[in-house]
């Protein structure tokens, strides 16, 4: 049995610095993602000129405008990152045939077995990082480790551009100094009750006995206790179909409109779908989220035999949306999801024989849509989303486009 | 009511009436079996509100009556009953049978808290046609009719009766049986009948342990009636509207395959143990002589490739079926080779026995699995 040797890789400060990449012009000034300081919103992505100043991400963006105003603020140019992040996760596969891409700019390589192939596995670590450099002109930081959670925890340590390597039998050691809310499953909850039992180093978890870790948080417990003591059995999975594909906004300003509401569902649904498809995929599973003006988020999802088409998935978001929208609060923010997706053949039917000739349809504007744009060709009733968006060849542009997978 | 009965005949009818009462149900009265009793005539009769049934049998009566005991119990008991004569007898709401030295007693229900069976209205029609036509033509049928019960007029076996031929038909949506048995001119009404799914299993269990008696079908308005030997069965018809079956049946499907059944079902069979157990499909790649058979499972990693001879007419084609679906339509063709007609990996595929018997037509319609994209 070979070591396990799990890297993980992370781009630092992704989207900052691939506008600074793709406009020299920003290079070595502090470039704030997430949109311009006279919109409402958050920082999505600030580059380490901008870090050095006190900007953070989730800062409200006038706040951030506060602390830098000479800052380049951005709206954000998400085919230009999504650009990069194929290149980037094409770049890893070379050098595993186990890559796990766990978000746009993140992923972990398994390098279980590959002694023989590139020495000792650092270096392997060191030739990913500077090839980055070299062909992309991002940097990325590192974590090397037995398994998934130790080698991603050692990354956040090495940003920027660091390397960590935590060597076997070193993990509950390298965890114990380091606070709890480094650990995965303690978020801000189970963060402010450990603290209140005095606890705010994961070396402490360690020691407590499962059964009390149970007791409190559940069945979560044992794998927090597992974490804390450096064991994660979690695999590095290939993962070649997304587990589900949603998109969602945020409003410039909190309305009750319905009609727009729904308008903004539907045209969300709409591009939902259009990613189903590129992905040749069908959703067996969708679901709605509002946030309401107060925030407190709402969620609803159901179930549907495999679905990839605009009206299918816009009427039952839609649906769903009804039944969701029900307090007299302003909506700050909606989103639609796919999930339970498959990509593999479907039973066609018999007497639906116009199902057919809508997937004809819908291939057809799809390919004008690729065309010409998402505006290209709409239903009619999204026209009243012109009232209140700009367009451009990508579609409306709405706040906070979300690229989650 | 009071009557000596022998035990074999007793038995066969109250197990055959046992078919139709149901083992759980939340209306207790439906767990009983009705006892009626005319001169020498008892009747025994059980129902789950969908389908009656009903068997006579010939008794020694002393006492004209009716009453309801638990059908579980009476079926039990019965059963166990050596083959001698014995006595049923009810006094003071209680039931006492009697065997040689043995006494055993029942509580049971009043006739007037049994389910009505005045089922025909108004009779519409009635004539005979063999059991074993129908027996037959219900065989090669019912198994594509639908179990999805939001879909009414698929849950049921839609029975054409022309002058000149009977038409069977089934489809759950997505594949589609059709049993044609032509015959010399009948004086026969033309009817158009959906029978409900539970109905015809249970008509067609009847059916097959009287293969050579004749059936009776007497049909009311809304309801229908079969008589066979001492039994009767009832059931309400399904009012909708079966789809226009016509329509799917290809007619310019150009590419032809024969092909041995049992050859064919060995490879899917085996190949099919590699499917993706989502979709069970098969692809099917075929040109002028030859057959491969694919199948794969990702999650798992599994992949299956098996091949035939064949002889096959028209273009090179690849198209994906659900394995079970094929596997169940091959098993109830009776002749060796089986008739292949495809047009595309997206249109209905239609599957014949090469041979026919020159009074039937027997095909099934499958529409295939989309294939994924390469």
């Amino acid at each position: 049995m070979y070591n396990r040797h799990v890297l993980h890789i992370d781009l630092d400060a992704f989207f900052a610095t691939a506008e600074q990449v793709a406009h020299p012009e920003y290079k070595g000034k502090p470039v704030i993602v997430g949109g311009t300081p006279d919109v409402r919103g958050v920082v999505c992505s600030s580059s380490y000129e901008a870090r050095r100043r006190g900007i953070k991400t989730g800062m409200p963006l006038s706040q951030a405008y506060r602390i830098c105003p000479e800052a380049h603020f951005l709206g954000g140019n998400f085919q230009l990152y999504r650009q990069f992040s194929e290149e980037f996760h094409e770049l890893l596969n070379n050098y595993s045939p186990v890559v796990e891409n766990a978000s746009i700019d993140e992923a972990y390589v398994d390098l279980t077995g590959t002694e023989r192939l590139y020495g000792i596995v650092i270096k392997a670590a060191n030739d990913m990082q500077s090839k980055i450099t070299q062909r992309m002109g991002l940097t990325a930081s590192a974590g090397l480790g037995s398994n998934k959670m130790v080698s991603k925890i050692a990354t956040s340590l090495a940003k920027p551009r660091g390397l960590n390597y935590v060597l076997k039998g070193q993990e509950k050691s390298f965890l114990a100094p380091l606070p709890i809310r480094m650990l995965p499953g303690v978020g801000y909850k189970a963060g402010k009750k450990l603290q209140s039992f005095g606890i705010t180093r994961i070396g402490q978890i360690a020691g407590i006995p499962t059964d009390l870790l149970v007791v409190t948080f559940g069945v979560v417990g044992t794998r927090m206790q597992e974490n804390a003591n450096g064991i994660d059995k979690s695999k590095v999975e290939n993962r070649l179909m997304p587990k589900s594909i949603s998109r969602e906004t945020t409003f410039a300003t909190d309305t009750t409109d319905r009609n727009y509401l729904r308008g903004v569902i539907r045209y969300l649904a709409a591009r939902v779908a259009f990613k189903l498809r590129k992905e040749k995929l069908r959703a067996q599973n969708i679901s709605v989220k509002i946030r309401y003006g107060d925030i407190t988020d709402e969620q609803k999802s159901a179930g549907t035999v495999p679905v990839s088409g605009d009206d299918r998935i816009s009427s039952e978001a839609l649906n769903l949306f009804e039944k969701l929208y029900t307090r007299r609060v302003a909506v700050r923010l909606v989103g639609v999801k796919a999930a339970n997706l498959v990509r593999d053949s479907w039973q066609l039917e018999l007497f639906e024989g116009n199902e057919l000739k809508t997937d004809e349809l819908t291939k057809t504007i799809d390919e004008i849509k690729t065309r010409y744009g998402q505006r290209a060709i709409l239903p009619a009733d999204l026209l009243y989303l012109n009232k209140y968006h700009a367009s451009d060849k990508e579609g409306y542009v709405l706040k906070t486009p979300c690229l989650s997978r | 009511m009071h009557f000596k009965f022998n035990h074999k005949d007793l038995f066969d009818k109250i197990k055959n009436v046992m078919r139709v009462v149901p083992t759980k149900s939340t209306n207790p009265v439906l767990s009983h079996i009705l006892f009626e009793l005319e001169g020498n005539t008892l009747f025994i009769k059980g129902t789950d509100l969908d389908v009656y049934m009903w068997g006579k049998v010939e008794v020694e009566g002393i006492e004209d009556g009716a009453f309801g005991v638990p059908g579980a119990k009476i079926h039990q008991l019965i059963k166990e009953f050596s083959e001698d004569d014995a006595v049923f007898k009810l006094e003071n709401n209680k039931v006492n049978l009697q065997q040689h030295e043995g006494l055993y007693t029942i509580s049971g229900i009043e006739k007037e808290d049994f389910p009505s069976f005045n089922i025909i209205q108004k009779k519409l029609n009635s004539f005979p046609i063999p059991a074993s036509i129908v027996s037959r033509m219900i065989e090669k049928t019912k198994f594509a009719i639908s179990t999805d019960m939001t879909r009414i007029s698929l849950s049921a076996l839609y029975w054409q009766l022309k002058p000149e031929e009977m038409r069977m038909v089934a489809t759950d949506g997505h594949r589609l049986t059709l049993f044609r048995h032509l015959e010399k001119e009948q004086k026969r009404p033309a009817l158009d009948l959906l029978l409900p799914g539970k109905t015809t299993n249970q008509l067609y269990r009847l059916l097959e342990e009287f293969p050579d008696k004749e059936l009776t079908v007497t049909v009311g308005e809304k309801n229908i009636l079969f008589n066979i030997d001492d039994y009767g069965l009832a059931s309400h018809l399904i009012a909708e509207k079966f789809p226009n079956y016509e329509q799917v049946i290809p007619r310019d499907n150009d590419k032809k395959l024969i092909i041995s059944k049992d050859k064919l079902a060995d490879v899917i069979k085996r190949v099919k143990v590699f499917a993706s157990p989502l979709t069970n499909l098969a692809k099917f790649s075929l040109n002028q002589n030859k057959l491969q058979v694919f199948s794969s499972d990702f999650e798992i990693g599994t992949k299956a490739h098996d091949e035939l001879d064949i002889s096959f007419e028209g273009d090179d084609i690849e198209i994906g079926f659900n394995s079970n679906y094929l596997l169940e339509v091959l098993e109830h063709i009776d002749s060796d080779d089986i008739k292949i007609m495809m047009k595309s990996p997206l249109s209905a595929s239609e599957i014949s026995p090469h041979e026919q018997d020159e009074n039937e037509e027997y095909l099934s319609i499958l529409m295939p699995l989309r294939l994924p994209e390469e």
